[in-house]
């Protein structure tokens, strides 16, 4: 029973988390277009826009953070296992979830904090100050959207470690530290 | 109080956690300890602030490039072609792979891509010509490590963000130093083979053979021109130079070698994401410890304790790059940067020493960074390519940090190598 | 001390504001006893300019300094970029004053947003143009020009003078006049020395189109929880720095317009005569301010008008 709800749980956060990676791997691409066409717009057409600027730069912190759940079920995070491959099995395994539930806490609490924060920059009505003005609250939601989705990946991986998740590896990562 | 910070920093990331995000703790916690609850509500504002810069979209960019380039098996025409006219010389094939690490770091902005394809391509022939395992993997990994050097560089990029320096400028300043450690390794390793006699030697290569080879290279080999020349004229900047490489890397991989197809383009996109994502989630942790550092006035007290010693700047500066070294066995490169110069920079703009210098010799010493153990991210991807024990690859690269420091001494002793061409470029 | 205040900059710290905003930490100090201490941080080294309203009232920094168009873009933020609406500086200086409109009228519109502003500081003039090709003498010279610009209102001003607003960053705006990427950016006189622009450039106009106005805010939790005595310091110190940064702006202006002059860059100052063509040639931004301005920003605009007519 518990086993069906965490494998089940797990491949929730496992959807979710391709779902934005997705998304991070579209924008990584349209990024490449919009820059591309910034400079054949302005060189070529002597006609520069004023948008793809402020478009790419907040695409970029979209891309970077969007994909970091997905990475981190790849365990393609950058990871220092120097010491931890010296130490038993089950004492590295309870050090992982260790760690996990504490990577957990911390997303978690940036997300809580980053939905204040977004709802602040709504409140406040603030804007880029460009001629585009995006309202701030659209690129700051992807603070608690990819950090809230980091908190559950660390806790499904934590749970993976207890060897309740069925079909899922923790040990065999992509790590190369 | 810095001291046990990096302590406090070092242990938690033996732990094993996610580097970015336990950085992020660190800077939290030393946050909180400092100051209270003031630094916890300013968490969101800064992990946003540290990665919504323009500037760094140049780092998927180039990421991608040399992804797209490296699938299309780009690495192995230029290691062909350099072979063809220098592998017959006296370890000629170690000299070629030197050269090609060197074109190699032309089109790509990371060390790690480098070595990682440079681990790929010449390895394996210069095993197979009977080159000393360990020599082999310190020389790949030490050539490797010029990607950061010679433009572009990812690097020198957030060096700009962060100071404020001309990129243009820094990419100009490290063609001289990058031809330099090129020269260094190319002469350490000419006198190790002259001595070992080690290595079967290859035939010499006719010179029909020689040109089908450059011929087949010279569209890979017109990127750099392309991108150099692209922000010299005026036609893209630095970072949207970045794209136009994209550009060009899916002309030459799809429409000329015809080896990229779908299939790789979008393996290169993921790949690209995940290293994004990697770089990104540490900028985001560091500016969270960076923003503590600074709140904590950290670096007023260092300037304070700096001006106190009353050094004169020569002296600052060797003690500034023996402190980057020690930090550079421990941290990643990123995460120095985005730690460390915030700090640093006011302080030698202050000493009256040229930034662009400093930056170049900065550089240098996060180029042996990355080779230097127990964290070294080329060490690790070699590691994870090769499928060796790490160890063995450290004692190859020893020999080779030698050399790059002796090149990190010429090039504090004359700065005119670093900073002649962006001057000629004023 | 009893009291600490994070405060965030956003300028070199040569730039006059940035001095200000020490001087604001030192004499607070002073009439404090010590007991509210401001910590200072100049330079960007906490928040982009863009980062620190949302950063001031989510209590991630206690307080900063922006351009006020940067604060909020209302139109009541954007009265300091009107063109030409400030005779001088002394008619801008009894505008901005504490018992002036326009501090009133700013203070009321981020009261809304949870701040408090404690004073502003005199930026200086802010429509001027470091570029290359030819001498912009008057407002056709623009036509099909690539200059880069700051903000909404410079970029629709550039537009209505016949120019093409480029958005790029500091860091690649140097070199991308150099190389001929662009033919120039706008910004105030006093950057075109301190961010080097006169080092890539062969002409400058000094329009004085626009005059920047930095605002510095705390967050009103921050504010409330100060004791009175506190407050006081605050603004009495506030109004110091006014006082000194309305000087110090206008003798800065003068000092890199010579500079620039200095330094062979052919420098045009616009007369009171060009000054006319050009404020017809900036109708349209003028209109696109009107269309989305409040009465009470239109109000305030009219007591400027009247205190330029007083004078
Ligand atoms: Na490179
Ligand atoms: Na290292």
């Amino acid at each position: 029973m518990a086993t069906t709800l965490a494998t089940a749980f797990d491949r929730l956060v496992l959807a979710l988390s391709v779902a934005m990676a997705v998304l991070a791997g579209v924008l990584l691409a349209s990024l490449f277009v919009i820059v591309q066409y910034e400079v054949f717009t302005r060189f070529v057409l002597a006609a520069p826009t004023h948008w793809t600027h402020e478009v790419s730069t907040f695409a970029i912190s979209w891309v970077g953070l969007l994909a970091a759940p997905y990475v981190l079920r790849l365990g393609s995070h950058l990871e220092v296992d120097l010491v931890t491959t010296r130490l038993p099995h089950g004492i590295r395994n309870l050090l992982g979830i260790a760690t996990d539930l504490l990577g957990a806490c911390f997303c978690g609490f940036a997300a809580w904090t980053g939905a204040g924060f977004v709802e602040l920059a709504h409140m406040m009505e603030a804007t880029s100050a460009s001629e585009l003005d995006t309202p701030l609250w659209i690129p700051y939601l992807v603070i608690p959207l990819a950090f809230g989705l980091l908190a559950l990946e660390f806790v499904t991986r934590a749970v993976a470690r207890t060897g309740l998740v069925r079909g899922r590896d923790t040990t065999a990562t992509a790590i190369h530290i | 109080m810095i001291a046990g910070l990096f302590a406090g920093l070092l242990a938690l990331l033996a732990t094993g956690i996610p580097v970015g995000i336990g950085i992020g703790i660190v800077g939290i916690v030393a946050g909180y300890v400092g100051m209270g609850e003031a630094s916890l509500a300013a968490l969101p504002s800064t992990l946003f602030a540290g990665i919504n810069s323009f500037l760094l979209i140049a780092i998927p960019l180039f990421i991608l490039m040399s992804e797209i380039l490296s699938r299309g098996g780009v690495t192995e025409i230029l290691f062909n072609t350099v072979t063809r006219w220098l592998g017959h010389l006296p370890g000629g094939l170690a000299v070629s792979a030197v050269v090609t690490s060197a074109i190699g770091a032309s089109i790509t902005g990371s060390s790690v891509a480098n070595a990682a394809s440079m681990a790929i391509v010449c390895v394996p022939p210069l095993l197979a010509r009977g080159y000393d395992r360990r020599f082999s993997y310190g020389l790949v990994a030490a050539a490797g490590t010029l990607g950061i050097m010679i433009p572009p560089s990812i690097p020198m990029l957030l060096y700009g963000e962060i100071t404020e320096e001309s990129i243009g400028a820094l990419f100009m300043a490290g063609i001289i130093p990058g031809l330099l450690i090129t020269a260094a390794l190319i002469a350490y390793t000419v006198v190790v083979c002259s001595r070992g006699g080690v290595a079967e030697a290859i035939p010499k290569a006719s010179w029909a053979e020689r040109w089908e080879a450059t011929t087949r290279a010279i569209p890979a080999m017109m990127l750099p021109i392309i991108v150099v020349g692209g922000i010299y004229s005026g036609t893209f900047t630095p970072t949207e130079a970045a794209a136009v490489g994209v550009t060009w890397a899916l002309i030459v991989g799809v429409l000329i070698y015809r080896t990229v197809g779908v299939r790789q383009i979008v393996a290169a996109l993921r790949s690209t994401l995940i290293s994004t994502s990697l770089i990104l989630v540490i900028i985001a942790g560091s500016n969270v410890l960076g923003a503590a550092v600074t709140r904590l006035q950290i670096s007023q007290d260092m300037l304070a304790m700096v001006q106190a010693l009353d050094l004169p700047s020569w002296a600052f500066i060797a003690c500034t790059m023996v402190l980057l070294f020690i930090l550079g066995m421990i941290l990643e490169v990123i995460s120095i940067i985005f730690i460390i110069l915030p700090i640093l920079h006011p302080i030698i703009v202050s000493l009256g020493v040229d930034p662009i210098w400093y930056a170049v010799i900065f550089t240098l010493n996060m180029e042996i960074a990355l080779i230097t153990p127990p964290v070294g991210m080329v060490l690790y991807v070699m590691t994870g390519i090769l499928k060796r024990p790490i160890t063995e690859i450290i004692q190859g690269v020893l020999p080779f940090v030698g050399v790059l420091i002796g090149c990190l001494i010429i090039l504090m002793i004359f700065p005119g190598l670093s900073t002649w061409l962006p001057n000629l470029l004023r | 001390a009893e009291v600490t205040l994070r405060y965030a900059g956003t300028l070199p710290t040569s730039h006059h504001n940035a001095i200000g905003q020490q001087r604001l930490a030192d004499r607070v100090k002073e009439l404090t006893n010590g007991e509210v201490e401001i910590q200072v941080y100049p330079a960007g080294q906490l928040y982009g300019a863009r980062d620190i309203p949302t950063a001031v009232v989510s209590g991630g920094v206690d307080m900063g300094h922006n351009l006020t168009s940067v604060w909020s873009t209302d139109a009541v933020a954007e009265i300091p970029d009107l063109p030409f609406l400030f005779a001088d500086a002394a008619h801008a200086e009894r505008c901005w004053e504490p018992a002036g409109p326009l501090h009133r009228g700013f203070a009321a519109h981020v009261e809304r947003r949870r701040m408090k502003l404690i004073h502003t500081m005199f930026f200086g003039s802010l429509f001027d143009f470091g570029n290359n090709g030819r001498l912009i003498r008057e407002p056709a010279d623009l036509r099909g020009m690539k200059i880069r610009g700051y903000g909404r209102l410079s970029a629709e001003g550039l537009r209505a003078l016949g120019a093409s607003p480029i958005v790029m960053s500091p860091g690649e705006m140097y070199l991308g006049i150099q190389r001929g990427t662009i033919d120039g950016a706008i910004t105030g006189v006093t950057s075109l020395e301190s961010r080097k622009i006169w080092e890539v450039v062969k002409h400058a106009t000094i329009t004085g189109a626009a005059f920047g106005v930095m605002a510095v805010n705390i967050s009103m939790a921050r504010w409330n929880a100060l004791r009175p005595a506190h407050q006081e310091a605050l603004m009495k110190a506030g109004e110091e720095v006014y006082r000194w940064a309305a000087q110090e702006s206008g003798r800065r202006d003068v000092h890199s317009t010579q500079f620039l002059i200095d330094k062979g860059i052919e420098t045009l100052v616009l007369s009171a005569e060009q000054k006319a063509t050009w404020a017809q040639a900036f109708a349209p931004a003028a209109a696109a301010w009107e269309s989305r301005a409040s009465a009470e920003a239109k109000q305030l605009v009219e007591e400027v008008r009247a205190l330029r007519r007083a004078a």
